[in-house]
């Protein structure tokens, strides 16, 4: 066990420079100068060149890359070229946020997909089967934006029962664990549509899976309740690949995040991406990949580990 | 009054294909401690009318139908499925044929035997695991206490049908149904679970019901036999005198295709040509007639009732097999 999450944690280095290495590319291959959008078109050529200067952008991209490269392994990830500051310190404020956020969408996920999954499987060609079906086709097809706006339009604008932007912070904890849980819902749903659908459909699937196999035949035999039948004895054989499952969705959520924090106005690590990709703001734009890659990285690690831990048959 | 009578039992599928007649018309008796074996190809409806018994059949796509099953003083077919909870694994228990896939891979082997304790028994943790540790040393699983936190996975196939024996014993049942349950292991293993049962059922009277396809493993263990086909009994009788005076066509045709290990070396195998029928049709003669090597010629006119040779020995079958 020890012995194989010390060969899974060293690939992540690998990984990461691969990552950064074609994030570095993509930006450097795609048209905009940082510094003119920065500066405007009216600034000194001095001025210009003394920034470009100072970011490193006067060099050769195999230097720039080097140097960006040798700085992140001390631990500096650069300096942002628009706000100047440094990019540990813009993720140290947004990091939490997102983080909050892609709990939020995870916890609507789970919520919803483990009673509609079982229920679906448990009553096959039911009525609840069938809104199993229709909840996750819907789930699938209609795009987080698209889902987002409806729900502001539908619980903001016209009920006006939900804020239309933001999410909770630390601070309205003072105020009662509603006033923080309330802007997270909207947000959430929206978020957490797609991953509600993948995982109601893998658990109702695996589920159905279970309840035919031989053991719960002998539990039944056994007279046990069914709810011990369905849970102890069913649940925790589905909840293997669900559970691995899950862990992958929430390292990809702080990925995918991005339109949701723009819609919401969330100042996450998503909506800070996208104005970094509209600004070129490289050291941004790598250091947040790099970040969210590794959170992706470790949450197929973690999906690894709780494998192991839930099946017994498993031992790496 | 015997353990359990079983009156006009028939259990059907509703399938796609057409609604499958499972079990057609089973009636039996099993006194207390009598060993009964069901003896019949695959598909002949041993293991549904086990499953039909224990109410453990799913309904829908299944339906079963029975004027009656009494077991113990209680009428099965009238109970909900509350109150059959409450006499499966308690006064009747089973056993499957594949210990592999019948234990449930993520549950440890203590876990699985002493639920049944505190479902029926009502027994604290503590006073489950004791007794759990005295029933996994009974059935032969050595340092027992040591092993309840083990997985099934790291149990042998014998080891593990061990524990699904032991669960099934585990609240003194008085019916124990066995379907198939050495079918999956070794010969030698076979032998020594075969011993194992054979002792428990001696030692505590209770009456157990052998469903095998082996006609050899039954001969060993039962009182008697029922020889089941295409969903009915075709031939019922004491273990002995089947044997030597079998009165069906089927069952004649059922020893001739088992080996003998006692026989002369001239005994050749003489496999039973062609397929049982399918179910879905309507079966209105006998369901043997395509395949017997026996027919005459009322056989293709009615269908056979049943024929007393002996107390205890009957056959539905027209020819005069037993003289």
């Amino acid at each position: 066990m020890g012995r194989y999450i010390a060969r899974r944690l060293i690939q992540v280095p690998l990984v990461l420079v691969v990552v950064s290495l074609m994030t570095f590319l993509i930006t450097r291959a795609t048209p905009g100068d940082p510094v003119q959008i920065m500066l405007g078109m009216q600034t000194s050529k001095e001025a210009a060149e003394a920034m470009r200067k100072e970011f490193n952008l006067d060099r050769s991209l195999p230097e720039q890359y080097v140097l960006w490269l040798g700085k992140v392994v001390s631990g500096d990830l650069g300096r942002s070229i628009r706000l100047n500051d440094p990019v540990t310190t813009l993720l140290a404020e947004r990091l939490p946020v997102s983080l909050q956020l892609a709990a939020a969408g995870m916890a609507f996920a789970l919520l919803v997909s483990i009673p509609l999954g079982v229920a679906a499987a448990l009553r096959r060609n039911s009525w609840i089967d069938y809104l199993c079906t229709g909840y996750t086709v819907a789930g699938f097809a209609i795009p987080n934006f698209g889902l987002a706006l409806i729900l502001i339009y539908v619980f903001s604008i016209r009920l006006d029962w939900l804020p239309i932007t933001g999410i909770g912070t630390a601070e309205q904890l003072s105020g009662g664990v509603w006033t923080y849980v309330k802007p997270f819902i909207i947000p959430a749903i929206a978020l957490g549509m797609l991953q509600t659908a993948i995982l109601t459909r893998l658990l109702r699937s695996s589920m159905i899976d279970v309840l035919s196999q031989d053991y719960m035949r002998t539990a039944r035999a056994k007279g046990l309740m069914p709810a011990t039948v369905v849970v102890v004895h069913a649940l925790k054989n589905a909840m293997i690949p669900f559970v691995t499952m899950a862990a992958i969705q929430f390292g990809y959520m702080i990925g995918i995040q991005v339109t949701i924090e723009y819609i919401f106005a969330v100042p996450g690590m998503g909506s800070a991406v996208l104005n970094a990709v509209v600004n070129r703001d490289f050291p941004v734009i790598q250091g947040f990949t790099l970040v969210i890659a590794a959170f992706f990285l470790f949450a197929n690690i973690l999906a690894d580990l709780l494998y192991a831990l839930l099946d017994p048959r498993i031992r790496y | 009054m015997p353990l359990l009578s079983v009156r006009n039992l028939t259990t059907r599928f509703a399938t796609d294909r057409g609604v499958v007649r499972a079990v057609s018309g089973v009636s039996f008796d099993l006194e207390e401690g009598e060993v009964l074996g069901l003896v019949g190809e695959s598909g002949s409806g041993k293991s549904v009318t086990a499953l039909s018994i224990m109410r453990l059949v799913p309904e829908p796509p299944g339906r079963v139908t029975a004027d009656a099953i009494e077991f113990d003083g209680l009428d099965l077919m009238r109970l909900s499925e509350a109150e059959a909870r409450e006499i499966r694994g308690a006064r009747m228990a089973m056993v499957f044929q594949d210990p592999m896939r019948s234990l449930n891979p993520v549950l440890t082997i203590g876990r699985q035997t002493t639920e049944v304790l505190r479902r029926h028994q009502k027994l604290d943790g503590k006073a489950a695991r004791r007794r759990a540790i005295e029933l996994l040393e009974m059935v032969g699983i050595p340092m027992a206490e040591r092993r309840l936190g083990a997985y099934p996975h790291q149990f042998s196939g014998g080891m593990r049908q061990r524990v699904m024996i032991a669960m099934a014993l585990s609240c003194n049942p008085r019916l124990l149904i066995a379907d198939e349950a050495t079918t999956a292991l070794d010969v030698t293993i076979q032998a020594q679970i075969i011993d194992l049962v054979k002792r428990l059922q001696r030692d505590r009277g209770t009456a157990v019901i052998w469903i095998s396809h082996d006609l050899g493993v039954v001969a060993g263990l039962c009182d008697r036999v029922n020889v089941m086909y295409a969903g009915t009994v075709v031939e019922s009788g004491p273990i002995r005198r089947l044997f030597h005076r079998p009165g069906h066509g089927y069952t004649v045709g059922l020893m001739g295709s088992t080996p003998r290990v006692d026989g002369a070396a001239a005994h050749r195998l003489t496999p039973i040509e062609g397929l049982p029928p399918n179910l879905i049709d309507p079966i209105t003669l006998c369901p043997f007639l395509p395949r017997c090597r026996v027919a005459v010629a009322a056989c293709h006119e009615r269908p056979p009732a049943p024929r007393q040779f002996a107390a205890g020995h009957w056959a539905a079958c027209f020819a005069d097999l037993v003289r």
